[in-house]
């Protein structure tokens, strides 16, 4: 999972408290313990049992819910074998949802997107941002299918595939996203629970092997790739709980085939949370959920980032004993830290990584992403309160 | 030689080594100090000639500088802007203009004016911006109070953050502090009619943009901005940062060439120029009234020379005698001028920064009340102004100067054993010269009058009143030498021996009194025909007034309506009013400004109800005769009448078509009739309100003109509505009579500085006459003196002298009426039209010029009073 | 009644030890009729003994009265009055004013007393007669000579019928013919009407058509040896 969302909501907390109980009303989640809703006070509906995600509808954008993204993440290679990561995000985060002035430029969702490709072999890592409200069309997303952009940054549906475009000045992607296996959904048929209260979930579902082909810009220069993509798109209005200080997630893809994903999240204690978890996607497509008692992470070198002084585990070891899974997960390049100062204004570590190790008695290679939150910044649970 | 022992023989000496420093220290230098008076008057003449020019560009440029402070704060970094047709960019546009990021970044811009209700209970005029903060940080920076101290700017959400409610707005520290403002203070935003609740929720460091408009400023979400002012669906602009701002010509006509019909792209500073161009005739008269100073502080000169001349013919006489050439005393006379002109402009300007202030108050007021809102503020003095004055003053001394230079450097050297001969007096030769001269000026003037405007500047019209000013100034010995021959009798009867004795004394110094006289002639001959337009046009406006202003109730949302962006009443405040029973019609009206024909200059378009207008109204048409049939025509129609100013400066005629921009691109509009107005030179063009709607989309209306039912009592029904309202709307109404009452209000208002300015040159001029006098008293010591042994009173030679000011004076003022009326001839028929494009009413403000001319003629006489004590003091033993 | 009595005058001009003695105790006295003429060297003081008989400045010490009015209490106005009704002035340069003609010239003393216009015309006419200048009434100073000036200006000196005449160098500006002859008619109008003359001069010539002569040297009043009447001694 993107546990982005987290720190996003925990964002728009400090941010809006400012601006009154307007916008604050139901965003105190798990407070009250009393018999579930369907809306929270302010008008957005809840993660529920009741939703079953259908495609391509549900690519598209869930306004009656608060908070949306879709996110991808690629390894990318150049016919001269040189090796690239890419991040495309985009956010749709709701505050008002019935704004009483008429106006278009009345703020009902602003939308925020993230743009970051690694160029591997020279360890730069470029980032770009984009941050405006919606209404004005300026940015948006479709309710009906795969369409969501921010300016001139936009995915897509193209029959079945994925198109993808953002760039920023002298870098960016061009490319298509072939669907692969069809969509995973995780938790109970796409319900992921998040915390001990009801509605604290989110609709979430993976694209988790797309083959990707197009190009990527470089200082200019255009380079034709092809490689493997991964899709998340999660959506919901109340996830956290107080003591989830942050999470490391995981999108790895194996070459016997086999696609997983894992979050954790870390308690303030330094314990993992209950509500981590995971997903095991089998090369057919057959998918098995993990919950946190059937996978380990042991986090192991880190790096510190010189500008925003965090010091993020760049190693990890992951384990799933059902699957008899030993693997260790290293990052391509260290430096993958992302400042966005002015967008979520969230600083986060999401980066290429790559995968070794064993199932049984398989020797495994992978390749894949891994996103480390909480690390810099006020601990989650005094955002929370 | 009899006269060498009257020089130093150091000074003779002079002469000879060729030192024109020290030669001019002791001949020129000395003679000006040991005479003070004299000195210090010409000084203070050219000082205050120096100041008002100075002065006037000062305020002249203060109002748009004003301006353009607002603009510089609005403009930001802004590179090019994209704004639409009178009415604005509608925001639905937006989707379309994607490809703007191509260019730059884009962010859409409100800017309009309010004004707040601070907790100290006074009401302050605020530029409002309406900021989308996610797209407009690139173009302003915001540094906020309470971020400040945590050592950084807000980010875009926190910003976004304390603007996202409706009721937050966004204040300068400086605005706040003055008016016991806080962060979280309630204080109420009054927009168009409506009194919003607002939250002060931010406060801008008095750094940057918060500091140019003196703190004036707020901010609001574009959103609230949009619902507050009434703006949904618009925006002002929308502003493009390049990305590669030196490409700016470039992405200029590319994105010129892109942008749908109805959408225009320009540089900000097209917004300055416009409005610098729409006050350009405006400043020009100003400029061209505040020049009339100088040239009278340049006649002082010309005397001061002059008197330096004939006083000291036997010094001069001398000065040859010892071997100075011809050229060395031109330059010694020249030198004088330019010590005395330079000393006015050293003083001048500064003094003329001073008098700035107070004239910016008087052109604000006009500024404000006819073309701009904004704060007018004097800029401070550059070496420019110094440069300025200098570069006029001084030269012009120099050729002022010239004339009696020359005479002075004539001197032979035999004047110096003959004694001071008089001025040598062949006016009658002259005379016939003279006459010739003044006919072929008046000449000039006629065929100057009849030419065509510059650049929509009256430069010949204005060539044609300095020819008028020139021909009376020609007149002037003219009328002395009459007065010489046929006055004498007169005086003795009217003033007994004092008389006989002024008007002898006049009599004999025609030559010398010449230049003050005609110094003075002009200056009342400006008063004279400014009353006369003034007047004229004060007539013309009232009658106007009467014939237009029909209905009985006047509502608008701020106390006068300045041109930009209007504030609007309410569906809701307009409901009311229709609500009352005694309102049997209402009429709508809308003003936008428009670029208008090629050099974009900005018209008014208003929109008026025309049934009602029809029915109701008075408008006055000047074509075609049947007025009335003419805009039954064009009601619905895409068909408008336009202002008398308007067509005479776009030269437009009834019958023709003219283009307006419209949000769906330039259209046809046929010209139904011309009708007088006097409300604006810039010209106005009206439509129907439904043509209008049709063009423009509904937009809410600047002000209601209500007509009651004819037994209802204005004032009654105006209190009802007031009273009706609440607390939450505030209106202005105005009844009929407080209405005209403004009108004229604000016309003497816009003329207060014509008058001062005006004032200033005749109070320079009468000082003029007054140092002539003192000259004339001076020269004429020992007469004095006999005048006393024969048994002259103090009280005698005072009246003497005394009378011969005033008859000056009255002489002058006869002069002056008669070119004045001439002059305003040009005012009104030439200047004003080409500048202004009004039709006036020519009329004469009899009572004005018989109490001007008792004025003048005391004025002078107090002028005079100092000449007559020094005329006193010669006692008995002067005689030789 | 004497007309003037000037007894012990002295004028400092300056003040202190810096002031200088123009006239050092001086006195004299005409009776109606006198003709007194002053002589001596320039810068003798006879010019400022003629200021301060006539009342055109104060001496610093002494007394003058003229026809029975004693200076000393005058103000300025009283001066001028004195000046407009009891004396008339004669001098070296004319001192016409040339912006009036000769006839207004000679009536200007009437007029400035307030004679209307009509009568210091006719007054100004029969003086005009009397020195023989009537067909020059309606000249300008600047197109008559300087006989006709002075004469002029004796007419004028003499209109209002005042008790003392001062003259000052009467002939100083003139050829030997027209120095006669205005001096021919002082003496006329000096023994005709009976005004006293104070006349003061540096030509023998002139001071022998005078009753008396008082010599004057520094301020102070010589007493000569051929005197044809002694001046008073004075103490």
């Amino acid at each position: 999972m993107s546990g982005l969302l987290v720190v996003l909501r925990g964002r728009a907390r400090t941010v809006w408290t400012t601006v009154g109980a307007l916008l604050m009303c139901g965003l105190v989640p798990g407070l009250t313990a009393q018999a579930p809703r369907s809306t929270t006070a302010d008008g957005w509906r809840l993660a529920a049992p009741d939703y079953a995600l259908q495609f391509p509808r549900d690519h598209g954008s869930h306004p009656e819910y608060r908070i949306e993204w879709w996110y991808y993440t690629g390894n990318l290679e150049a016919a001269d074998s040189r090796r690239f990561g890419y991040q495309v995000t985009f956010f749709r985060i709701g505050v008002d949802p019935a704004p009483t002035n008429p106006s278009r430029w009345a703020v009902r969702d602003l939308h925020m997107a993230h743009l970051a490709v690694t160029d591997i072999s020279t360890t730069q890592h470029m980032t770009a941002e984009r941050f405006d409200r919606g209404g004005v069309g300026w940015a948006g997303a479709s309710e009906r299918t795969l369409d969501v952009w921010n300016g001139d940054w936009r995915a897509e549906l193209d029959g079945e595939a994925h198109r993808l475009r953002a760039a920023d000045g002298s870098f960016g992607v061009d490319l298509r996203l072939e669907a692969g296996k069809p969509p995973t959904l995780h938790g109970d048929e796409g319900l992921s629970r998040k915390g001990a209260e009801p509605g604290n979930a989110s609709h979430y579902y993976s694209m988790t092997r797309m083959p990707t082909t197009g190009q990527l810009r470089l200082d200019g220069e255009l380079i034709d790739v092809t490689g493997a993509s991964w899709m998340d798109h999660e959506f919901g209005t109340t996830f956290l709980e107080p003591g989830q200080v942050g999470w490391d997630w995981f999108s790895l893809q194996l070459d016997d085939g086999t696609d997983l994903m894992i979050y954790e999240f870390r308690r303030g204690d330094g314990a993992p949370d209950d509500f981590s978890s995971g997903t095991w996607v089998g090369a057919t497509g057959a998918v098995t959920r993990l919950d946190r008692t059937q996978f380990m992470l042991v986090p192991g070198r880190r790096w510190s980032s010189p500008t925003s002084g965090a010091a993020y585990p760049v190693e990890w070891r992951v384990e799933v004993p059902s699957r008899q899974a030993e693997l260790t997960v290293e990052a391509l390049v260290d430096a993958q830290e992302l400042d966005t100062a002015n967008s979520t204004g969230v600083t986060y570590w999401e980066g290429a990584v790559t995968v070794r190790g064993r199932i049984g008695e398989r020797e495994i290679q992978g390749r894949g992403y891994l996103e480390m939150t909480g690390y810099v910044g006020r601990p989650m649970s005094e955002v929370f309160r | 030689m009899a006269s060498w022992s009257s020089l130093p023989t150091r000074l003779a000496r002079r002469c000879l080594t060729r030192d024109p420093v020290t030669l001019f220290r002791q001949f020129i230098v000395r003679a000006l100090v040991r005479d003070p008076r004299r000195s210090l008057a010409t000084v203070a003449g050219l000082t205050l000639g120096v100041a008002v020019v100075i002065a006037i560009r000062l305020a002249n440029a203060g109002s748009i500088r004003g301006f353009e402070a607002a603009l510089d704060v609005v403009a930001g970094q802004t590179s090019l802007e994209i704004v639409g047709a009178g009415v604005g960019v509608p925001d639905g546009q937006l989707e379309h203009l994607g490809w703007l990021r191509d260019y730059g970044l884009v962010s859409p811009l409100i800017a309009r004016t309010a004004r707040l209700r601070a907790p100290d209970g006074t009401e302050q005029p605020l530029q409002v911006l309406g900021i989308d903060v996610l797209r407009d940080r690139p173009f302003r920076e915001y540094q906020l109070v309470e971020f400040a101290r945590g050592g950084r700017d807000p980010s875009a959400q926190e910003l976004l953050a304390l603007l996202l409610d409706s009721r937050s707005v966004v204040l300068t520290e400086r605005f706040a502090t003055r008016h016991g403002i806080e962060l979280g203070s309630a204080v109420e935003l009054v927009i168009g009619d409506r009194v919003h609740d607002a939250l002060v929720r931010g406060l801008l460091l008095d750094e940057g943009p918060a500091r140019v408009v003196d703190g004036q400023l707020a901010l609001l979400d574009v959103a609230v901005a949009q619902l507050l002012f009434d703006r949904i669906g618009w925006l002002d602009r929308v502003e493009i940062q390049l990305h590669d701002a030196t490409a700016i010509d470039e992405a200029e006509q590319a994105i010129a060439a892109r942008l749908p019909d109805g959408l225009r792209v320009q540089r900000p500073a097209q917004r300055g120029r416009q409005v610098e161009k729409m006050l350009a005739a405006f400043h020009f008269n100003l400029t061209a009234l505040s020049y009339i100073a100088l040239v009278v502080g340049l006649f002082l000169v010309y005397n001061t020379v002059a008197v330096s001349v004939i006083s000291r013919r036997r010094e001069i006489g001398t000065l040859r005698a010892l071997g100075a050439t011809r050229r060395r005393l031109l330059g010694l006379f020249l030198g004088e001028a330019a010590l005395l002109a330079g000393l006015g402009t050293a003083v001048g300007v500064p003094a003329g920064w001073l008098l700035a202030q107070g004239a910016i108050a008087l052109t604000s007021t006009t500024v404000n009340a006819l073309y701009i809102t904004s704060a007018a503020t004097v800029p401070p003095l550059a070496w420019f102004d110094l440069l300025l004055a200098g570069g006029v003053a001084i030269p012009l001394a120099l050729a002022a100067a010239a004339i009696p230079a020359l005479e002075g450097a004539r001197v032979t050297p035999i004047a110096a054993v003959r004694g001071a001969d008089r001025f040598a007096s062949d006016q009658r030769q002259r005379m016939g010269r003279v006459a010739l001269v003044a006919a072929v000026l008046f000449g000039l003037a006629g065929w100057l009058s009849t030419l065509d405007p510059v650049g929509g500047l009256p430069l010949y019209g204005l060539g044609a009143a300095l020819a008028v000013i020139g021909g009376g100034a020609a007149l002037v010995p003219l009328l002395l030498t009459w007065l010489r021959r046929v006055g004498r009798r007169a005086f003795v009867r009217w003033f007994k021996v004092e008389g006989m004795l002024a008007h002898a004394n006049l009599s004999a110094s025609v030559g010398r009194l010449t230049v003050s006289v005609a110094a003075l002639v002009v200056s009342l001959a400006m008063l004279a025909a400014i009353a006369i337009m003034v007047g004229s046009f004060r007539d013309t406006v009232t009658y106007w007034v009467g014939q237009t202003l029909r209905a009985d109730l006047f509502v608008s949302a701020a106390g006068r309506g300045p041109a930009g962006p209007s504030p609007t009443i309410s569906s809701d405040a307009e409901r009311r009013v229709a609500a009352h029973p005694s309102v049997v019609a209402i009429d709508q009206f809308q003003s936008v400004d428009l670029p208008y024909g090629a050099d974009g200059d900005l018209i008014i378009l208003g929109a008026g109800n025309f049934e009602v207008l029809l029915e109701h109204g008075g408008l006055l048409f000047k074509e075609p005769e049947s007025g009335r049939d003419a805009m039954a025509r064009a009601v619905g129609a895409d068909a408008v009448v336009v202002s008398e100013a308007f067509a005479l400066k776009q030269r437009v005629a009834v019958g023709e078509t003219i283009a307006l921009e419209t949000p769906q691109g330039a259209r046809p509009f046929r010209v139904e009739a011309i009708y007088y107005d006097y409300s604006s030179d810039r010209g106005l063009v009206v439509m129907d309100r439904s043509t209008f709607e049709r063009h423009y989309g509904a937009q809410r209306p600047a002000g209601l003109t209500v007509y009651l039912d004819p037994a209802a009592d204005p004032v009654t029904v105006r209190e009802e509505l007031l009273a009706g309202l609440g607390p939450d709307h505030r209106l202005f109404i105005n009844t009929n009579a407080t209405l005209r009452a403004e009108v004229l209000r604000i016309f003497d208002a816009t003329f207060a500085i014509t008058y001062a300015l005006e004032a200033i040159a005749i109070f320079v001029a009468i000082m003029g006459v007054a140092t002539t006098l003192l000259t004339l008293v001076l020269e004429r010591r020992e007469e004095l003196a006999m005048l006393r042994l024969v048994g002259a009173g103090r009280a005698q030679i005072r009246r003497m002298v005394v009378l011969e000011a005033a008859m000056l004076g009255v002489v002058s003022q006869a002069l002056g009426l008669a070119v004045g009326v001439v002059l305003s001839v040009i005012l009104i028929y030439v200047i004003n039209v080409q500048s202004f494009g009004w039709t006036i009413q020519f009329d004469l403000p009899i009572w004005f010029l018989v109490r001007s001319t008792v004025l003048v003629a005391v004025a002078t006489a107090v002028a005079g009073l100092y000449p007559a004590r020094v005329a006193t003091g010669f006692a008995g033993t002067g005689a030789r | 009644m004497p007309a003037l009595q000037a007894h012990d005058l002295r004028k400092v001009y300056g003040h202190g030890e810096s002031g200088v003695a123009a006239v050092r105790g001086v006195s004299v006295e005409l009776m109606a009729g006198d003709c007194v003429a002053v002589v001596g060297p320039s810068g003798c003081g006879k010019s400022t003994l003629l200021h301060l008989c006539g009342g055109m400045d104060r001496p610093t010490a002494g007394s003058v009265v003229v026809d029975g009015v004693t200076l000393a209490g005058l103000g300025d106005d009283g001066l001028t009055q004195l000046r407009r009704e009891r004396v008339g002035f004669v001098f070296q340069f004319f001192n016409l004013l040339p912006t009036l003609t000769l006839s207004e010239n000679i009536a200007l003393p009437l007029l400035l007393a307030g004679v209307s216009a009509g009568e210091g015309a006719d007054r100004a006419r029969s003086c005009a007669d009397a020195v023989g200048l009537s067909h020059r009434l309606h000249h300008y100073p600047s197109q008559v000579s300087g006989g006709e000036l002075q004469r002029s200006a004796v007419a004028r000196a003499v209109i209002h019928r005042p008790a003392l005449l001062i003259a000052d160098e009467p002939t100083g500006n003139l050829d030997t013919d027209n120095g006669r002859r205005v001096l021919d008619i002082l003496r006329t109008l000096n023994e005709d009407t009976g005004v006293a003359v104070l006349l003061a001069t540096h030509d023998q010539a002139v001071a022998a058509r005078a009753d008396r002569i008082l010599r004057m040297r520094d301020g102070l009043v010589v007493v000569p040896a051929d005197a044809t009447r002694a001046a008073l001694p004075h103490a």
